[in-house]
């Protein structure tokens, strides 16, 4: 169905090529996968199946990529149209009609499709995608998740015969994303639809695909197989993937239910040692007296629509401590009102015992710092390297200092490039390093992970620990179980602007099926959150019975 | 072709709430009565008061009504200082600059009669009232809705303009939020410095979304064209062009050079040649409509009704002197009745127009 045939791509004025020598065939009615490390070209490679790349970017192709024997050297995005749906990043960015019904009709006005069909089209993918409530909704009002279904529907509807998507589940609560990949199930297994997605939350997409393309990145040979061949092997592995290399299992499961197949051995050996306390041990809970962040009673809201209904919250110094629930819920306007940006109606924000609000800008940077959902309304300079040179003297810091954070949590990112021109994960990395300069008491995090890769989280997660390690408080508002579970000691759960649920991060994941990771999910009973703690554990077993062995020998 | 229940509720043409308000405004225009204006625009405020959607369409005739007011507010302020003397009662001695002789009738200041205020702020309502016709047309059917019925030739141009448009709201949503967020960077956001900064990333927004609006617009076949010949589509942009050109030459002898007897037929002639490229670059694209807006009853009886008031107008003002203020601007002015007569047929299709559907708000 889609085919590169030996394809090089390189992008007007860069020197490395983003895809060499990439030869890949799609068969029809296939889910294909396609992975990698941030700013490796998984999103070119995408963009490249409808033409988007180059006809609309600019950049030098040799080679051919073809859909259905129409190669986009001769057709724009828009000959092709009736063949490739496409999905962006950003389903906001993408809508062109007002309304959820015109933007579900608009390529079919574009294709010519008869009045009645189109109708009963439009019908049909409301049902398909539960949208039938929000038809004559302005989309503009739509939460992240309604939107990504909009934008699904709205690709769907002119029956392409292969449906392309980029990251359309990152952006999503848990809940939602499983009904986007629920969907997009039923159309590979109903329509014979070939569907390609590029995803990071592996442990999401992993088992429905048939399909798993590893592009490297820097130009390397991109890796075909199926998911498990690749996902052995690779250093992006979703969790239940990483537990059986802890674990030694021959085979590797991609989706929970495999893995508890496999865990019965694992859970035994493990719930000989996992009492509380070795659990407890291997997640200090610090206890710093002094609260970083007090909020009473505040109510916030945009205009005269209230979004949160009086929340009362004291955060203590050096947690880490993550904001969850679904799309729309409140999460961003409670960091917002927590870094001041959004002065309460009523209520009192205390951050380090000062009203954020009302600081002097530059007291604020050293306050509170919060990197927003969209990292990119942060830069403003040329390139990275501006950006960096600039903070510090926005700051008043050392020269360097921002370079150097920068070269910690992402040595990936060219120094000289302009930021727009920066993948979502980079962007994003750079926005941090931005914040985390001026090392502020409170950091605030809006959705940290879109974007990023399993590695490129890995570090985050270790910065993260760092500052809570200097007592500094950090506050997550993530959809993202695996990192909660990884660097959250308390988990807050809002709720149409309440507080339903606050807690430890063990007591409040383990309690819902819809927040647990993945490892927990795995290994119930047992309250085990990530493969680190299972090795934690499992190494301390081992101590254990050597000992054992040598006292009885002994 | 299935007949849909003509009683549903549903968003009458946006065409024809143009047209009704045009007439109106078209009336407006030729009438210093006050009395005549006050009817028209307390039509006009009716079809708003009863047939706008909610949300941000309000915000549009809220922002006419402030415009026409400062309108009126400048219009008479102008008159008082700068209007003909009227001979009358006087009110106010102001102080009067003397202007040489050549200025004519001129005047700054002076003595200000209750006659020149009345009729200086007639001025001003007619000027209010034409731009609160058009401020309910505005609200009423959005600008984005009359484009979308645009014949198909002219689809793309159509389109380029809802773009454009859709981007000024955004742009003050998105001047908001980086100002807000780059506090964060310890920046002063006021001042000029502040406005620099945050210029680029809002620029870069703007342009980025218009780029990925073109993007995604391809992406869904947007411009596709059927395999057309080549020669097709040259004579219809040739026809257009001309069509254009003997429109402009057209209006421009008609109106000015005590109108040639060739002039209407070329102005005719364009407006045929125009239709003719239309329907011809029309039959290059196969774009279809999802929903189009119908044209039933209620959409002709705003229309006739529209053009009515107009016509009544443009014959009162011809025949007699009804439309004016009366000579005496402080008696009080007679109502013509075809004037009133129409203006309340007009009010009265209003009435007669489907109510919208409610909105499935959250």
């Amino acid at each position: 169905m889609i085919n590169f045939e030996n394809v090089d791509f390189r992008y007007d004025g860069a020197e490395e090529p983003v895809l060499s020598a990439l030869t890949l065939r799609i068969p029809e009615g296939e889910m294909c996968l396609v992975i990698g490390p941030s700013g490796s070209g998984k999103t070119t490679l995408l963009r490249m199946i409808n033409g988007l790349v180059p006809h609309f970017t600019g950049g030098t192709v040799s080679g051919t990529v073809s859909v259905a024997d129409r190669s986009t050297a001769h057709h724009r995005p828009r000959d092709l149209a009736d063949l490739v749906g496409f999905v962006g990043q950003d389903p906001f960015a993408g809508f062109v009609a007002d309304t959820v019904e015109d933007e579900l009709a608009y390529a079919m006005e574009s294709l010519g499709v008869p009045t009645d069909i189109m109708r009963r089209r439009v019908e049909e993918t409301l049902d398909l995608l539960g949208l039938t409530a929000l038809r004559r909704r302005a989309l503009r009002g739509l939460s992240g998740g309604e939107a990504q279904r909009v934008a699904i529907g709205a690709a769907m509807t002119a029956h392409p015969r292969v449906l392309v998507l980029d990251e359309p589940t990152s952006a999503l609560d848990p809940s939602a994303a499983e009904d986007v990949l629920a969907s997009l199930q039923r159309l590979v297994h109903d329509l014979g639809v070939t569907v390609v997605l590029a995803e990071h939350r592996l442990e999401r997409v992993a088992q429905y695909a048939d399909r798993v393309v590893l592009v490297p990145g820097g130009g390397r040979p991109v890796i075909v197989g199926t998911p498990a061949d690749v996902l052995r092997d690779s250093a992006l592995a979703p969790p239940v993937v990483a537990l059986a290399r802890t674990a030694g299992w021959s085979a590797t499961p991609l989706s929970v239910r495999e893995a508890r197949r496999s865990a019965p051995q694992l859970r035994e050996q493990l719930s000989g040692s996992t009492d509380a306390e070795t659990v407890a041990t291997s997640r200090p809970e610090r206890d710093h007296s002094s609260s970083a962040i007090e909020l009473r009673d505040v109510r916030v809201g945009y205009g005269r629509r209230e979004v949160l209904h009086g929340t009362s919250l004291t955060i203590d110094g050096g947690q880490v401590v993550a904001l969850m629930g679904r799309n729309g819920a409140g999460k961003s306007t409670l960091l917002s009102a927590m870094a001041g940006l959004r002065t309460p109606f009523r209520g009192r924000v205390r951050i380090a015992g000062l009203d954020p609000a009302v600081l002097a800008p530059h007291d604020l940077v050293t306050t509170v710092g919060l990197v927003p959902q969209q990292a990119a309304d942060l830069l403003y300079a040329e390139s990275v390297d501006l950006e960096c040179r600039q903070t510090d003297r926005d700051a008043q810091l050392a020269p360097g200092t921002t370079a150097a954070v920068l070269a910690r949590i992402a040595p990936w990112v060219p120094k000289n490039a302009h930021p727009a021109d920066l993948s979502e994960g980079s962007r994003l990395a750079v926005a941090l390093s931005v914040v985390l300069a001026p090392d502020p008491t409170v950091l605030l995090l809006d959705e940290p992970t879109r974007g990023l890769d399993l590695s490129a989280k890995d570090l985050l997660i270790q910065v993260l620990r760092e500052a809570a390690e200097r007592g500094r408080t950090v506050v997550l508002a993530t959809h993202d179980v695996e990192l909660v579970a990884e660097v959250a000691s308390r988990t807050i759960v809002v709720a149409d602007g309440e507080i339903v649920a606050d807690g430890t991060t063990r007591r409040i994941v383990t309690s819902s099926p819809m927040f647990a990771p993945q490892v927990s999910k795995v290994l119930a009973p047992l309250e085990l959150l990530t493969v680190r703690e299972v090795e934690s554990v499992l190494a301390r077993t081992l101590a254990t019975s050597e000992r054992d062995g040598k006292d009885q020998i002994s | 072709m299935i007949r849909q229940a003509a009683a549903r509720d549903r968003a009458v043409h946006a065409g024809a709430w143009w047209i009704w308000a045009l007439g109106l405004a078209a009336a407006a225009s030729l009438s210093t009565n006050w009395l005549v204006l006050i009817t028209i625009l307390a039509c006009a405020t009716a079809a708003v008061a009863w047939r706008a959607p909610s949300g941000p369409a309000w915000n549009v005739f809220r922002a006419a009504v402030v415009l026409a007011t400062a309108v009126f507010v400048l219009r008479t302020g102008l008159g008082v200082m700068f209007g003909l003397a009227l001979p009358g009662r006087t009110l106010l001695q102001l102080p009067e600059l003397p202007l040489p002789s050549w200025a004519g009738g001129m005047r700054i200041g002076g003595t200000l009669t209750a006659e020149q205020l009345v009729a200086a702020m007639c001025d001003g309502l007619r000027l209010a009232t034409v731009i609160v016709c058009l401020g309910a047309a505005n609200c009423v059917a959005s600008p984005l809705r009359l484009l979308r019925s645009v014949p198909s030739a002219l689809h793309e141009v159509g389109v380029a303009l809802v773009v454009a448009l859709g981007l000024v709201p955004a742009l003050g949503t998105d001047i908001a939020r980086v100002r807000r967020v780059q506090r964060l960077r310890g920046r002063r956001t006021d001042g000029p410095l502040g406005w620099v900064a945050l210029t680029v990333p809002v620029m870069e927004g703007a342009l980025q979304r218009s780029l990925d609006l073109a993007a995604s617009m391809d992406t869904r076949g947007y411009g596709r064209r059927t395999d057309s010949t080549e020669a097709v589509r040259r004579t219809s942009n040739a026809l257009v062009l001309a069509a254009f050109l003997a429109m402009l030459v057209g209006t421009f002898f008609f109106l000015g050079m005590g109108a040639p007897r060739w002039a209407p037929w070329l102005l005719l002639s364009g407006v045929a040649a125009g239709v003719t490229g239309l329907m011809l670059g029309g039959r290059t694209r196969q774009r279809t409509r999802y929903r189009p807006d119908p044209w039933r009853t209620p959409e002709w009886l705003l229309s006739v009704t529209g053009v009515g008031v107009a016509v009544a107008a443009w014959h009162t003002a011809a025949t007699s002197l009804g439309l004016q203020l009366p000579a005496s601007a402080l008696t009080w002015p007679a109502l013509p009745p075809l004037v009133l007569l129409t203006v309340l047929a007009a009010a009265g299709a209003i009435a007669l127009t489907p109510a919208l559907p409610q909105e499935d708000l959250p």
